[in-house]
């Protein structure tokens, strides 16, 4: 039996130019990943809780303004600097999966990882997670409701990837390209995200690296980001 | 021959030394001498020698246990579950520097702190030659006389030199600490040991204490949990079994086509991996049993009353499991119906 | 002429001489000097026992007053509990707030205890006789409350044991490269050293409590005092274990305060990514420390009369000690601006940026606090002896320096590289119930401890007095010290 574990660097590429920051992989991965809805009181308290953000930078006057879009989510770094501050190892490099994983049942919630990110994408529970009726229907069995006072961040839809290697495995036969995609890049209307194995030399991930837009959000830093990011022309709001 | 222990006070520096002088003069050694005061006098204003003392040991012997933790901490915890954190290798120097030098301070100092207490035989729990006057100034002299007429003569020095009091004692009444130190250590050894042991039993679960685990108690409705709620009537409307809403009923449900529908569904999830998918014996799993999986569409199921299907699957038989936890009564009364419509028998019950 | 008192007669017998003008020396300089001026041992006992035994009604009022804090912070810390963290204002970008700060300001302010009666000790340094054993005091009770802040911060309190380095069936120990675990290790040890560094020299002062109080207090006092006689090899061995945990516990206490800020500095947020910040923040804790000793002089010269033994050489000798931790924290912060104003990189700009702008007001009271008011006024001798300005003095460094810590905190964090995550940080009501609430905690648990431990070492003022001596030169009588040892 094809054994796929080690051999994948699931690789996930932003197209600035198609995102036209309309949120539906916010949603998606908030359906996904049990992310419950914060109120507008949490959200104005900064503690918007999804794993994904939209950032949005205004460039120029008004009213020659363009609205610039930066999707941002864990960007499953080499490198990671969350991982070597935890005590408890509850971040820290899988090298099964080849991802940056964060253990909620080890979490004590020192927060320290959330402040080592660079990105400030790791998001913690700070209330018991609640979710109105009748959302609580639509939770995804495969993933964990976490608990207050842990840590969580984007996973890459890990329970995705693991369904789709075992699906492989027991049909024994390797990992298609595109077999497994995590929700945003499902519900991204504008195809903006792409993900894939950048180790398969013909997935369309790999086929996108090698491109004179692409760069890496705060590459300086040394964290070796598993997200690549392809350079914006122009998206213009307001003209 | 009875021996004494004499103290004597007095309230000056010179005056005690010159009386250590001619009690040693009288034939008594040094050791069977103590001098006490509430100041620490170097022995040498006294005329006297420096008293031994053994540090070296304790805190070397401490320093290399500190070592050894430090060692384990960062060389062989992190080679017993390795995990990789952020690029680091496991046991980096830079932080194994920090270890060795947190753990062999604490030793040094408890190692020192131990030979304190060992060397000055702390805590004393026998009654000691004494006077209280010593915290207010007196200086103490403690002469262990060998017979009754040095304890004259000593005496005799006391009072030449105005001694502020004199005491004189059996030697008997001030016994060696000998048994009841040790037992004092080994009591305390004792309750360390217990200290370790009992949160050992506790992380090792061997005691289990109810203790908070909120990521078990989740909200999420879990893959093999019965079927769920309908959707609000004004939801869009979906495919497939559609659901009741509510607890299922206890007693026997009627033999319905929504019934076998929902026992469809649960079938799928709990009975065919082992029982297959068309209810033939031959799922993924029941396939490797021995004795086989029996077959649901046979002689053999047919012979059983919907009753007796209704308790297998709620209690278990041989290989299978019970599915009481999770199966309410009327999921199985579902599952009861789906399993009659697969080529057994007509339900008898139900009519 | 050499005057030993520890001569021909009992160290606290005066020798006035014949000469009047120099009997005048000799009463000035009684006045001045407390190890001039010795009094029978039994009477100073007297003092220390019975303003243990004083609890009037002040002090039940004060015990009310604080006790009644101290349950404001337990019952604050039993909602957040139950509710979350998210009742406080922490954030997604501010996810460390005063709770941290309050961890480095409450183990700064136990810094200076240890350094005064260690480092002091073996530089043979008399003025702090009478202070060592006020100043350990608040080592080991500031460090017992800044041991709280990081088990208060924590998300998931019930899990608090996975921290701790003991087998478990999860077969998982500690990650030692986390910063935090260096810091729990430094605390425990410096909390460990620092107790049986005080206890080791508290045992005489427990045999004098024993020999000359009844009751409860003396069963106590039997007990805890290990039967200490005070024989020549007792002080022998103690001397020896005093020198050898000061030895260990000086870089100890070093090491306590660097592991706190590389919880800080080994982290790459802009501000916080800094190898200056391992003496900075000693230097700093020293300084609040230092002030924080004055401070409960102060106080307990008030309220427990302790004027005899608390003199104006003390302040002075402490405002001094104050004035050069001043120069120090002002050298260290001034290396650390001066470092990211001129790098220009962007990052460390957008924090002076805000410093000087939004947190104008905290970081201008903060220089005022931490340089104008000790640099300003502590070169005078009057304004140190003076025991109202002195109070003055340290409440504006506490003051600045508990900025100083939130800033860095709080305030640091909410600058960081991608800058739609900047937030601003205001604190919510249980931060500061709980901050409140836990000093209130300390000045409890250190008022109790003042009606049941000597806090004065009474030997080692004996010690002094008995040594001390002077010298005639000329026309003038001067003290002199020696040693006996």
């Amino acid at each position: 039996m094809a054994d796929n574990t080690t051999e994948h660097k699931w690789t996930m590429i932003v197209d600035l130019d198609k995102c036209t920051g309309c949120q539906a992989c916010v949603v998606a991965c908030s359906a996904e990943n049990n992310i419950p809805t914060p109120s507008e009181d949490e959200i104005l308290r900064g503690r918007g809780n999804q794993w994904i953000r939209i950032e949005r930078y205004w460039e120029g006057e008004y009213p020659n303004v363009k609205a610039r879009f930066l999707p941002v989510f864990c960007q499953q770094c080499g490198n990671a600097p969350c991982e070597p501050v935890c005590p408890v190892y509850a971040s820290y490099h899988s090298e099964q999966e080849n991802l940056n994983v964060q253990v909620y049942n080890r979490c004590v919630g020192t927060r320290y990882c959330g402040n080592n990110c660079p990105y400030r994408v790791r998001i913690f529970n700070y209330f018991a997670p609640h979710f109105d009726e009748p959302l609580e229907q639509q939770l995804n069995p495969d993933v964990t409701v976490r608990s207050p006072g842990v840590m969580e961040k984007c996973t890459f839809c890990i329970q995705r990837i693991r369904r789709g290697r075992e699906t492989a495995n027991a049909e024994n036969r390797p990992l298609e390209d595109g077999e497994v995609v995590p929700a945003c890049v499902q519900a991204c209307p504008a195809d903006a995200l792409v993900f894939g194995d950048k180790y398969d030399e013909n997935s369309r991930v790999a086929q996108m690296v090698p491109n004179e837009r692409q760069f890496k959000l705060l590459e300086h830093m040394g964290t070796e980001p598993a997200v690549y990011y392809l350079k914006g022309g122009e998206t213009h709001v307001g003209e | 021959m009875t021996k004494f222990m004499l103290l004597g006070l007095f309230d000056n520096v010179t005056t005690t030394a010159t009386v250590v002088g001619e009690v040693r003069d009288l034939g008594i050694k040094d050791s069977e001498m103590e001098i006490m005061s509430n100041i620490p006098y170097a022995s040498k204003i006294f005329g006297r020698k420096t008293p031994r003392q053994w540090f070296l040991p304790f805190a070397l012997g401490g320093m290399a246990v500190g070592v050894l933790i430090a060692f384990f901490m960062s060389y062989i915890t992190p080679r017993l579950y390795p995990i990789e954190v952020g690029g680091q290798g496991l046991t980096p120097v830079p932080p194994s520097a920090i270890m060795y030098f947190e753990f062999m301070a604490l030793f040094t100092m408890l190692g020192a702190f131990v030979g304190f207490l060992l060397q000055n035989r702390f805590p004393i729990l026998v009654r000691q030659m004494y006077d209280e006057r010593i915290t207010e100034g007196y200086i103490g002299v403690q002469v262990l006389a060998p017979s009754e007429a040095v304890m004259e003569q000593v005496v005799k020095v006391f009072e030449n030199h105005h001694a502020a009091v004199v005491k004189r004692e059996d030697a008997a009444g001030f016994p060696d600490q000998g048994m009841r130190h040790l037992l004092f250590w080994g009591g305390l050894g004792a309750a360390g040991l217990v200290a370790v042991l009992v949160p050992l039993l506790l992380t090792y679960d061997v005691v289990r204490l109810p203790w908070i685990n909120t990521m078990k108690d989740t909200v999420v409705v879990k893959a093999q949990e019965g079927p769920r709620r309908a959707a609000p009537p004004d939801a869009v409307p979906i495919q497939g079994p559609v659901l009741i809403a509510g607890q299922p009923a206890t007693e026997r449900l009627p033999d319905t086509p929504e019934s076998r529908e929902r026992g469809a569904a649960l079938f799928s999830i709990n009975c065919a991996m082992c029982h297959g998918p068309a209810g033939n014996g031959e799922g993924v799993v029941g396939l490797k049993h021995f004795p086989e999986t029996p077959p649901l569409d046979g002689e053999r199921a047919a012979a059983l009353s919907d009753d007796a299907i209704f308790l297998v699957i709620t209690n278990g038989k041989n290989r299978m499991p019970s599915l009481a936890e999770n199966l309410s009564p009327g999921d199985t009364w579902d599952i009861v119906n789906y399993v009659r419509s697969l080529g057994g028998a007509p339900a008898e019950a139900g009519q | 002429m050499l005057e030993s008192r520890a001569d021909s007669s009992p160290f606290w017998q005066p020798h006035d001489p014949e000469d009047e003008h120099l009997a005048e020396q000799v009463e000035h300089g009684r006045e001045e000097h407390l190890l001039l001026d010795p009094l029978p041992p039994a009477e100073n006992n007297a003092i220390v026992l019975e303003s243990m035994n004083k609890t009037g009604k002040a002090f039940w009022m004060a015990v009310l007053g604080l006790g009644g804090l101290t349950l404001a912070f337990l019952a604050t810390w039993i909602v957040q509990i139950f509710s979350g963290i998210g009742v406080t204002g922490l954030n997604r970008s501010v996810m460390w707030g005063p709770y941290i700060a309050n961890l480095i300001y409450f183990i700064g302010i136990g810094h200076a205890g240890t350094f005064i009666s260690a480092a002091l000790r073996l530089l043979r340094m008399d003025f702090k006789r009478p202070i060592a054993r006020a100043a350990e005091l608040i080592t080991l009770f500031g460090l017992a409350v800044a041991a709280l802040f990081p088990i208060i911060h924590v998300g998931r309190i019930w899990k608090l044991f996975y921290m701790m380095p003991i087998p478990n069936q999860r077969e998982l120990w500690p990650n030692f490269r986390s910063a935090l675990f260096w810091d729990m290790t430094a605390i425990t040890t410096y909390i460990i050293g620092s107790t049986l560094f005080m206890y080791l020299a508290l045992l005489p002062d427990l045999a004098m409590a024993r020999d000359h109080s009844t009751g409860w207090r003396r069963k106590i006092y039997r007990a805890l005092a290990l039967g200490w006689r005070g024989t020549e090899g007792e002080w022998h061995k103690m001397e020896s274990t005093s020198n050898i945990l000061s030895y260990v516990i000086i870089p100890v206490m070093f090491s306590v305060h660097t592991g706190v800020s590389w919880n800080l500095a080994m982290s790459i947020q802009p501000g916080w990514h800094s190898t200056v910040f391992g003496p900075f923040f000693v230097a700093g804790a020293l300084f609040s420390g230092v002030a924080a000793v004055i401070l409960v002089m102060i106080v307990i010269r008030k309220t427990m009369r302790f004027g005899y033994f608390l003199r104006e050489e003390h302040f002075n000798a402490m405002g001094l000690f104050l004035l050069i931790m001043s120069f120090t924290w002002i050298y260290f912060y001034f290396a650390e601006w001066i470092t990211n104003w001129y790098g220009n990189l962007p990052m460390e700009k957008a924090i002076q940026r805000m410093l000087t702008g939004d947190l104008a007001p905290l970081f201008y009271l903060m220089l005022f606090a931490n340089i104008v008011v000790p640099v300003g006024t502590l070169w005078s001798r009057r304004v140190r002896t003076s025991l109202p300005a002195m109070f003055v003095i340290c409440v504006f460094i506490q003051i600045g320096m508990y900025i100083e810590r939130v800033v860095i905190v709080s305030g640091f964090l909410s600058r960081n590289e991608l800058p739609f995550n900047w937030v601003n940080y205001t604190p919510h009501l249980p931060e500061v119930l709980i901050t409140i609430g836990t000093f209130g905690f300390l000045a409890l648990m250190y008022l109790l401890a003042t009606r049941v431990v000597p806090i004065i070492p009474l030997w080692e003022v004996y010690e002094g007095q008995a040594m001390q001596a002077t010298r005639r030169i000329g026309r003038a009588i001067l003290p002199t010290r020696t040693e006996s040892h």
